[in-house]
Parts: C-alpha cells; sequence; structure tokens
C-alpha cells in the first residue's frame, strides 16, 4: 500500500543550481534560501513560484518590459541595521525590486523599494522616492502599534506618538527579483503612514481573498550620499530636493531659548546699570537773538573722559521757514574744535481743504565720543527770510545722555535669531507637512 | 552651528557695546565736523550782525602737510 508522504514542516534546503525562467528561459538563481515565495524574472518579468520540488510555477505571466531601477538587482551594500541600537553596519544584498505609486489630487507618486536581505539579520527595506530623491531605510516593526483615531489620528509605539501623515492606495506597478511573500503587478495595500523622527510607522494592509494582510513597518531617513557609497555607486546620488516625512528637524533645539533667556537676562542688567549711570545733565540752556553770534564759556564732563552730548534748536514763530544753527565747541588750550549744525523747520499749508504741516521743530543731534574739559561755546545763526522767521531760537545742550541705539542694540540681537530660527523651523515643518494629509496643520509641529 | 556661534558672538558684543562704549558714544553716534579754529581779528561784523570777542572761524579738518 502506498502511503501519502508526510507533511513537509519546513522547505527542502536551498539548492543552488540555476533555475530557467519558464516563460524565457532565463538563468535565475534563489539567493534567500528557504523563505522565498516568488521569484520575478529579472529578464521578462514574469513571476513565479518556487515548488517544493524545485520548479517554477508561473504566477503571472510578463506583461513589461524590463525598467532600469536606480540600484540594480543583487547588489551588496554595507548599511547599519535600521532596527540596531547600535551603528554596526551589515551587508546586505538587493534581493527584489518593487516599484509602486499612490495617486493624490490626481498626482502620482512613484518609489521604488529594494528589498534587502542578510543571512543573520533578515529583511530590510530601502525605499527611494522618485519623485523628489527622498530615501528612507526600513524593517519589520516587532509589535504593533495602539492607534488612536480621531481629528489627527496618531499612533503610539513603545511610549512615542506618532502623528499620521499620509493614507494611500500603494499600487505595485513593477516586480523583480525574489521575495519572501507573494507581490503581483497592480496588487493594491492601503498605506497609512505615522511619523514621529526620526522613525516612521508604515502601516500596510492588503484584503485578499482570505482576509486582510497587515504589515507593520518602521523606517528611518537616509541620506542618498550615504546609500551611493554603501552600494559603491558611480558618480553622484541623483539631488534630493524634498524632505523625508522622518527627517528630523535641523533646526529644531533648545539652545536658542536657553541662550536667549540668559542674554536677555544679561542685557537688563546691562540696562538698568547704563541708564542709571547717565547723568543726562543740561550743560547749556539759553536763547539766541537770530543773526547774533553767541559765545558762552561752558565745561564738559570731566576731563580725560569722552561723553555724549545731545544739541538741540528750537524756533519759537516760525512758520513755512527754516532756521539754521552752527554749534562750535573751540578747545581753548588746542585752537581745535567741534562744530555740529542744527536745522530746524516748520511747514504747513491748506491743500484741497485739508491742511497740513510738516517739519521738525525742534531738532535734536547727537553725538558723542566728545572729550571733558572746558569750551568755548560759539553759535551762528541763519534764518530764512521767507515766510514766517523765527521770533527767537533756543539753544540746550546736554551730556552724558543716555542713547536708546545703544540699549535696544542688543535686544534686536537676542530676539533677532531665536525669531530667524523659528522662521527656518517652521519652514521645515511646511516643507515637510506640504506632502501630508495634513498641509495645514504644520504649524503644530 | 556657525549661526549659533554667530548668535553668541554678536550678544556679546552688543552688550559689551552697552557696558563699555555706550558712555563715550562714539561708535554709534554721528560724528561732528573737527577741525581747527582761527582767531577772527577782524573788528567789523558781517552785515548787521553783532559779534562778542573773542571769535572764531572754523577751518575744518585736515591742516597737515608741508
Amino acid at each position: 500500500m502506498n502511503q501519502p508522504a508526510p507533511t513537509k514542516l519546513f522547505r527542502e534546503e536551498a539548492k543552488t543550481g540555476a533555475i530557467e525562467c519558464p516563460a524565457c528561459g532565463a538563468p535565475i538563481t534563489l539567493r534567500g534560501f528557504g523563505g522565498v515565495e516568488q521569484v520575478a524574472c529579472a529578464y521578462c518579468g514574469t513571476i513565479c513560484k518556487p515548488e517544493e520540488d524545485g520548479n517554477l510555477n508561473i504566477l503571472q505571466q510578463a506583461q513589461r518590459q524590463r525598467r532600469p531601477s536606480i540600484l540594480p538587482l543583487h547588489k551588496r551594500g554595507q548599511l547599519p541595521d535600521v532596527l540596531g541600537t547600535d551603528a554596526v553596519v551589515h551587508t546586505w544584498e538587493i534581493l527584489g525590486i518593487m516599484w509602486r505609486e499612490v495617486v493624490s489630487d490626481g498626482v502620482t507618486y512613484p518609489w521604488q523599494e529594494f528589498l534587502l536581505f542578510n543571512p543573520y539579520q533578515g529583511y530590510r527595506w530601502l525605499i527611494y522616492q522618485m519623485s523628489d530623491g527622498v530615501w528612507g531605510l526600513g524593517g519589520p516593526l516587532l509589535g504593533a502599534p495602539e492607534l488612536q483615531p480621531g481629528g489627527t489620528p496618531t499612533a503610539s509605539w513603545r511610549g512615542e506618538t506618532y502623528k499620521h501623515f499620509t493614507s494611500g492606495n500603494a499600487r505595485v506597478t513593477y516586480v523583480e527579483g525574489e521575495f519572501p511573500w507573494q507581490v503581483l503587478v497592480n496588487d493594491v495595500a492601503q498605506a497609512n503612514d505615522y511619523v514621529c523622527p526620526p522613525n516612521m510607522l508604515s502601516i500596510e494592509v492588503q484584503h485578499g481573498e482570505t482576509g486582510a494582510d497587515v504589515n507593520f513597518t518602521i523606517m528611518q531617513p537616509i541620506e542618498p550620499a550615504q546609500v551611493w557609497a554603501a552600494f559603491d555607486m558611480p558618480g553622484a546620488a541623483p539631488a534630493k530636493h524634498g524632505v523625508h516625512p522622518a527627517e528630523v528637524n535641523p533646526h529644531k533645539t533648545k539652545f536658542y531659548a536657553v541662550a536667549g533667556i540668559l542674554l536677555f537676562v544679561v542685557w537688563i542688567v546691562a540696562l538698568v546699570a547704563y541708564a542709571s549711570a547717565r547723568k543726562n545733565g543740561v550743560v547749556y540752556a539759553g536763547s539766541v537773538v537770530p543773526g547774533e553770534v553767541l559765545t558762552e564759556e561752558i565745561e564738559i564732563g570731566t576731563a580725560d573722559q569722552t561723553t555724549t552730548l545731545e544739541l538741540g534748536l528750537q524756533a519759537h514763530g516760525m512758520n513755512n521757514s527754516w532756521a539754521y544753527a552752527e554749534v562750535m565747541l573751540v578747545d581753548l588750550s588746542s585752537e581745535e574744535a567741534i562744530s555740529v549744525g542744527l536745522e530746524t523747520d516748520a511747514w504747513s499749508g491748506v491743500e484741497q481743504g485739508e491742511s497740513w504741516s510738516e517739519g521738525t521743530n525742534p531738532r535734536r543731534v547727537t553725538v558723542g565720543g566728545v572729550k571733558g574739559g572746558k569750551y568755548l561755546m560759539q553759535v551762528q545763526t541763519q534764518l530764512d527770510s521767507s515766510g514766517d522767521p523765527a521770533d527767537s531760537l533756543t539753544i540746550e545742550i546736554k551730556q552724558d545722555v543716555p542713547l536708546g541705539r545703544y540699549m535696544f542694540l542688543p535686544f534686536v540681537i537676542i530676539a533677532l535669531f531665536p525669531l530667524l530660527n523659528l522662521g527656518r523651523k517652521l519652514a521645515f515643518e511646511t516643507k515637510r507637512w506640504a506632502n501630508s494629509d495634513h498641509a495645514t496643520s504644520s504649524w503644530e509641529s | 552651528m556657525l549661526m549659533k556661534a554667530s548668535y553668541v558672538l554678536l550678544s556679546v558684543a552688543s552688550l559689551g557695546l552697552l557696558t563699555f562704549e555706550a558712555p563715550r558714544g562714539a561708535l554709534l553716534t554721528s560724528s561732528p565736523a573737527r577741525g581747527k579754529v582761527e582767531r577772527d581779528t577782524k573788528e567789523t561784523g558781517s552785515g548787521n550782525a553783532t559779534i562778542r570777542r573773542p571769535h572764531y572761524i572754523f577751518l575744518g579738518g585736515y591742516h597737515g602737510g608741508k
């Protein structure tokens, strides 16, 4: 009596002999050991399933030409393990290539997925976004996140909250190489991505005849140059001009908050010390008869110290006219002088039924670096004879005046850089979330 | 990193200006014209102006050279 053969719990040990594609006859070598569920011929694209007897059974006849992917099939590279906690790199071989795409608002977003295999580490994914040159490296999630629906759905995984990024139907457009599961062109899976930089969770649900197949993947961004170097590819990697959904915001830092607060406190202390130490004293205040020369001896500050002066000229009873005073401070010991011109003006009138007025009266000018000591002040004036000339002019000179420009310059600098950084941070988040389903919520991040 | 270093550097520099330079006020204020003066020895004033003595005429900036 023939007894039925016992059911095999495991696939036969991998055979290294070449297998031919049943469609085109091209040689196919299975490299994924016993875990290969299907293999797509790299030459004609026919998708086959390895049977236990070593033959290949056609699952999907080729209907396409071979597409040149950005990385070639069976290329090996050195990359760190996205699931690992250390920076140890492993050798990975590209076992399978899959092109997929989602269509959102009539725009197609295609990407290439490279199935990486290491016999000791298992399978990982290297993903290349064809629309913006962004790369990601992912692996299977060791567990399942907890989903929390709401206005903006979130997912919780190991104490981290992931924000929903996008959902869409990802369709397979091209398959090449080996896969540990069956994947056919035009297979559609609902992909839901959640981000918590530097990680992204991808939850894919594919409905089949026997129910829904749910896959959880964790992904991290990887720089194009690192991929290029890892696989020893010639030339330079295609330029990246997008932001990976899980890319860490390079402008996210506590530095400006901490440094800004410290500097602000120092500024307040310095401001109080500076303002309270200013005498702001009047050196001279008096009137000048227009047309006459005023000469007066004044004493400014203390000898061998420099100070600031504020000179003011005010014209009284003046309209549609101007007045000018040249204030000269003569150091009698050296016969050197500083000269400051002050011009004041006042204009007014009625135009189209509306009255207007403009001009600067009084005029104040601040000068610095004036040495202390005795000076002979000489004021010469000029008046505009048109309009209503000034009846009298008043001159006022103050010394050691507090200067707002010195007081508020530090504040501007202390506040400017954190604001600039905030702007750059928000611009980055706006760019990140522009490709998401929640483009308007970018400011929340 | 460059931006952070610039931030600290410029902030400290501006605070230094406030603390040490602001009392002098030589950097962030308009500079008055400086130069030699000459005593005006003419007895008559210009026009109807009344001029008290001594009266100086501002000669302006550079008076060096040969």
